[in-house]
């Protein structure tokens, strides 16, 4: 694992370098064998995350491959349309899911410690949980091909297609529990991304001097946070109705199809964007090295990349201009999609102003940028036109689509995700690229690309709708087909080439250079493969290109001329700074490694078979031993040994991040309940849409809630959040019997109130079966109950922590947490009540 | 395909399109399934619609593209000065800014005209089952309603008002030559005006993946002379035929026997279900599944009942009846073909 040395160091300091390297190396560093399965650190886990994406883009892309094979001809007889169907269902939702969003998440894990001077991601037990998620998550989707009951509905999974009616089998399950499964880790990175990027820049760093990846991924995260939980939600009602009959989308019991595909794209489109602008991200930064030349027009760009994560929520109905909307509605969508050439335009326009400014060298990277540029701006255009709901009337649900969509995302995703590859290649690995094999796979990429799919366009336009398994002759559809098909070939053969040349290099690659592209950010500061634990020493920065601002950089921290430089506490430190200008505030300890994600995730795994497999007893099974596992988890926090506060170096003192009130753990809080507001807004939206088409709310049949019971509950529960509060002052001043007392009383209230909700559904005219008002009225409750059961769980785990003398007044982040989240819930349950018992009164 | 569509020769409207000229020449663009062949006001607007945004397009790549290049390949000492703001401004806010608002306007209008309904105009129900087309002409009575399959027939020139059902999950309608897709959706009606300016005979197909057939459920929309239509109107409004011959009669008996009538409703017999398509007039169709068109001929029957080379799968409702006898089979196909 030795890199290359940087020039110009001279003897003795070099020696102590490796010096500090080794001791830092003993700390962060990776443990041999079977024990890798317990490693955290960001590094590890990223790779992981991108080898088992690329695993999983081969299988998508053979998939592809038979597709296109099947296709070659009419009326082909190579597949049966059962095959096929199960293909190009997998095939989207390999490279949606299980692809382009976690390997975009590996580069983000592997590239923004690096690019903003942290040590580390802020979870990295998280992180690792996060990939054993993805992973089991894939592996449960992929185990479907085992069983023979592959999904095959498409990968929307459009209701009633998708519904247990018409899809009586496991096949739909085996989608929904594991594309949740896997999104688990993308909230989870979601969050970790954020509250990395926020809190652990490097001092100085503030956010007008963040790489510009850092704000894309910024965005990207928030965009996570709030895009994924539609899909969940919608997921998870529609399995309660495959598997109990709960009819949210059925027509029949006051359900709604169309419910469906809101919820998801609502999720659907800021997903495309979810994709895209890590990818964005990563062009900014390679146009930046190869230009030689600082991004022009930094505050555009993040404006631009600010726009495009709002706008991306705005247009999710452009998929569904077909279902028959009123005029006003897909005027405005029309209007709103249209709105996002301009700060697509914006970004594609910044990166040739820099270019032009700067000299630019056509290398690999290069290539692929340039290929990304075209196959991009031309996906854009259709994009542009698909925006106008008159002209998608024709090409939707076409291979115009089809074109189109790959056009955006092989073009907005692959070519930077190659580009990027091959940038940051040598850092990753230690070695040169081969320039031959590197230009080989672009051509045949970019010529193979092209072939397969500009004549798609055309192909649509001729009236060959998607998802068709065979077409017959005489329509003029063959021999456009049959050259897709050579392109996509050619485009499999650059993929080989790819492999190969990635082969080459961990074999025969030769050493690289320190910084051989001359680049201006903190990551090419590293020794290179980069070490385990990142930097020796934290930097101060004072520009944007911190390396073009002072070439000498590199080997100042090698030497520990930087913060946190003393590796003699034996921990693993980084320092946690604030928001706006990177001011130090914390130091912040980061665990070590552990098997308690693998283990969590095996629980998570439990749960999730129990589900597929509808052995309902192991459900609960699961939920206890996921709760000692995260019990376990938070216990080793909060250390009662921990010192106050430490000794960064250069002179600073720093509180650890225990006795900070805004610690690692309360920004995680905070993010967390802003994906469970999403998740809780959507529910409601589910709730007011169907009230929307149905005559009558709630049902004549079921009549007016009660409300006395319920009202009460509310009653009790919203003074359980005084009492919080009341106790969190309490420990405050040191009184630790008060904050017992407190809790105590919140915690019968809460309890109280869940009484109450329980009563409200055992009094209610019919259950969640027969109508889609009970069944989102179950959902509802059952919501909140689960997060009142959360909140009292948490609550127990403060007193549990009391007793033992961890809960002690200079270290109140816990407490703080548990008030924040306890709030949340009660305000959550205040709008059910207004949703379930008020709003009905009213209209 | 056995099939000549005269009428269209002469309507084929050309406008070039140099990247894919090739490629259209190539593969012949007289698709009878094409929105870039058109044949009423509607899509032709929204052709016109392309072509624009198709020209405004490829305009702004080759611009893009080029700055691109000159960026990196003219030698840095001669490329002109740029201010960046400007430039990007110019390129990212003003260039979409000035290029999409007319178009927004201009696209809404049209979408705003193919939307306007008459209620007033000849009103047809379509029916989507997995994985065939039913089509129902109300008539005064609920029992004059006229039922067929798979094919829609209109007066050419008029305006035909089409309501969407479906009786089990989401499928689209789409007639690219006439009119946008609609999709039509279990619980919803959706409304399609549709025109055709000529006679002529028009492929539409499924456009919302439905299921394992998805891809078999084409249709065609065959626009007649409107005195044409009428005549077609009342021959169809007629109960289907008594066979006189003694070889119908042995298939009429073959077809009852065999349970046919519990799915198929053949007007004036004692076949009355209602699960498959009405047969009345089955054999005076264009279309009999998998692509068949033209004439339908005896074969093409026996074919489909026991559907030797194609595709009943389990999803479509109809078994594949490969266990008749040879004469019995004939027989039925025979009856079948007399329903004209």
């Amino acid at each position: 694992m030795m890199g290359g040395e940087h020039p110009g160091q001279g003897a003795p300091e070099a020696s102590r370098a490796e010096q500090l390297h080794r001791r830092f190396e003993k700390i962060w560093g990776t443990p041999p064998g079977l024990a890798q399965l317990s490693v955290v650190n960001h590094s590890n886990v990223s790779r992981r995350f991108i080898i088992t994406g690329f695993v999983f883009f081969l299988l998508g892309g053979l998939q592809a491959m038979l597709l296109r094979t099947h296709l070659a001809r009419p009326n082909n007889d190579f597949l049966d349309h059962e095959v096929y169907n199960q293909l190009f269902t997998m095939h989207g939702t390999t490279m949606m899911f299980l692809f382009a969003v976690p390997v975009l998440e590996g580069i983000a894990f592997y590239l923004l410690p690096k690019m903003i001077g942290s040590r580390d991601m802020l979870y990295p037990r998280l992180s690792a949980y996060g990939y054993w998620c993805y992973l089991f998550g894939g592996i449960l989707l992929y185990s479907s091909f085992v069983v023979g009951s592959v999904p095959d509905a498409g990968w929307f999974m459009y209701v009633p297609l998708a519904s247990s009616e018409y899809t009586p089998g496991l096949n739909s399950d085996f989608w929904l529990l594991g594309i949740t499964f896997v999104e688990i880790s993308a909230v989870s990175a979601g969050i970790e991304l954020v509250a990395t990027i926020l809190k652990a820049r490097a001092p100085g760093m503030g956010v007008n001097r963040m790489p510009l990846f850092a704000w894309y991924m910024l965005v990207t995260g928030f965009m996570i946070i709030l895009g994924f939980p539609p899909l969940i939600l919608g997921s998870i009602l529609l399995e309660l109705e495959r598997a109990f009959g709960w009819p949210f989308f059925m027509v029949g019991q006051g359900g709604d199809p169309l419910l469906w595909q809101h919820l998801f794209w609502l999720f659907g489109h800021p997903e495309v964007y979810i994709i895209f602008l890590p990818a964005a991200g990563i062009v900014t930064m390679a146009v930046a090295t190869f230009a030689r030349h600082p991004v022009v027009g930094y505050s555009w760009v993040v404006l631009a990349v600010v726009a495009t994560g709002f706008i991306s929520f705005m247009i999710w109905v452009h998929h569904m201009y077909t279902v028959g909307l009123p005029q006003v509605a897909q005027g405005f969508f029309s209007a709103a999609s249209m709105g996002v050439a301009i700060p697509s335009g914006i970004q594609v326009f910044v990166w040739i102003a820099t270019l032009w400014l700067g000299r630019a060298q056509m290398r690999v990277p290069m290539l692929f940028l340039m290929g990304f540029l075209f196959i991009f701006v031309l996906g854009g255009l259709t994009g542009v036109m698909l925006a106008l709901a008159s002209f998608d009337w024709q090409v939707h649900d076409t291979h115009f689509v089809v074109a189109h969509l790959h056009y955006v995302l092989i073009g907005g995703m692959l070519f930077p995700f190659f580009a990027g590859l091959y940038y940051w290649l040598p850092l990753m690995s230690g070695r040169e690229y081969s320039e031959l094999f590197g230009r080989l796979a672009f051509w045949l990429l970019f010529i193979g690309f092209n072939i397969t799919f500009l004549p798609m366009h055309l192909i649509g336009m001729l009236g060959m709708t998607r998802r068709t398994y065979t077409y017959p002759e005489g329509l003029g559809w063959e021999i456009i087909n049959l050259i897709s098909t050579v392109g996509g070939f050619l485009m499999a053969a650059g993929v080989a080439a790819f492999v190969m040349d990635l082969y080459l290099h961990y074999r025969f690659g030769q050493r690289a250079t320190a910084n051989g592209w001359g680049a201006g950010t903190l990551e090419w500061s590293l020794r290179h493969p980069a070490p385990s634990y990142n930097f020796i020493s934290l930097p101060q920065i004072r520009d944007r290109y911190p390396l073009w601002q002072n070439p000498k950089l590199p080997q100042e921290l090698a030497q520990g001329q930087g913060f946190l430089a003393d590796p003699g506490r034996g921990e693993r430190e980084t320092l946690g700074t604030s928001m706006l200008d990177a001011k130090p505030e914390y130091v912040v300890r980061l665990p070590r490694n552990t098997y308690l994600p693998l283990l969590l995730a095996l629980a998570t795994a439990l749960l999730f078979v129990g589900l597929l497999i509808k052995q309902y007893w192991l459900v609960p099974m699961a939920a206890v031993l996921m709760v000692a596992g995260v019990w376990c988890w938070l216990w080793d926090r909060g250390i009662k040994q921990a010192p106050l506060v430490v000794d960064a170096g250069q002179g600073l003192t720093l509180p650890l991040q225990y006795s900070h009130p805004r610690g690692p753990g309360w920004w995680a809080m905070g993010l967390s309940i802003l994906a469970d507001l999403s998740l809780y807004g959507s529910l409601l939206f589910g709730y007011l849409f169907l009230w929307t088409v149905a005559p009558a709310w709630p049902p004549p049949d079921f009549g007016a809630l009660p409300w006395l019971v319920p009202s009460l509950g509310l009653g009790g529960l919203i003074l359980s959040s005084v009492a919080m509060g009341w106790a969190g002052r309490q420990l405050r001043v040191g009184s630790l019997p008060r904050l017992r007392l407190g809790y105590g009383l919140a915690i019968l209230l809460a309890l109280a109130y869940g009484v109450s909700q329980v009563l409200l559904l055992r009094d209610a005219p019919y259950g969640p079966q027969q109508h889609a008002y009970g069944a989102i009225l179950h959902a509802l409750v059952g919501c909140h109950l689960l997060h009142v059961g959360l909140v009292v769980l948490m609550a127990c785990f403060i007193l549990a922590r009391s007793a033992y003398g961890y809960v002690v007044s200079d270290k109140p982040m816990e407490v703080t947490n548990v008030s924040l989240f306890w709030h949340y819930v009660v305000l959550q349950c205040l709008v059910g009540y207004v949703a379930l018992h008020l709003l009905p009164l009213l209209m | 395909m056995n099939r000549t569509l005269a009428q269209w020769a002469g309507q084929a409207r050309w406008r070039g399109a140099w990247g894919w000229l090739w490629l259209v020449a190539l593969t012949g663009c007289r698709g009878e399934q094409s929105m870039l062949n058109t044949h009423s006001p509607t899509a032709q607007a929204i052709e016109g619609l392309w072509w624009w945004m198709f020209y405004g397009a490829a305009a702004v790549l080759v611009v893009v593209m080029s700055l691109a290049f000159y960026a990196i390949y003219r030698q840095p000492e001669r490329r002109g000065a740029i201010s960046a703001t400007k430039f990007v401004l110019a390129g990212g806010v003003l260039l979409p800014v000035a290029a999409l608002t007319p178009l927004l306007v201009f696209g809404l209008g049209v979408g705003y005209r193919a939307y306007l309904i008459d209620p007033e105009a000849l009103t047809v129900d379509v029916i989507a089952h997995r994985f065939w087309w039913e089509v129902r002409y109300p008539g005064a009575s609920p029992g004059d309603t006229l039922v067929t399959a798979n094919e829609l027939r209109i007066p050419a020139g008029q305006q035909v008002r089409v309501r969407l059902h479906s009786e089990d999950v989401i499928h689209s309608f789409w007639v690219p030559s006439l009119a946008g897709k609609l999709d039509v959706i279990p619980g919803r009606v959706n409304q399609l005006q549709l025109q055709a300016q000529t006679p002529g005979i028009f492929r539409g197909q499924c456009a919302e993946f439905c299921g394992a057939l998805h891809a078999h459920m084409e249709f065609y929309v065959i626009a007649l002379e409107p005195e044409q239509f009428q005549r077609w109107r009342q021959r169809q409004a007629r109960g289907g035929r008594a066979p006189e011959r003694e070889a119908l009669k042995q298939g009429q008996q073959a077809f009852m026997a065999q349970g046919c009538g519990d799915c198929h409703r053949i007007r004036g017999s004692e076949a009355q279900g209602s699960g498959g398509p009405d047969l009345t007039h089955v054999a005076s169709r264009y279309s009999l599944g998998l692509g068949r068109t033209g004439r339908i001929t005896v074969d093409d029957f026996e074919n489909w009942i026991v559907s030797k080379e194609h595709l009943l799968q389990p999803q479509a409702e109809m078994p594949a009846y490969d266990q008749l006898a040879p004469e019995e089979l004939r027989s039925i196909a025979l009856y079948l073909e007399s329903l004209q």
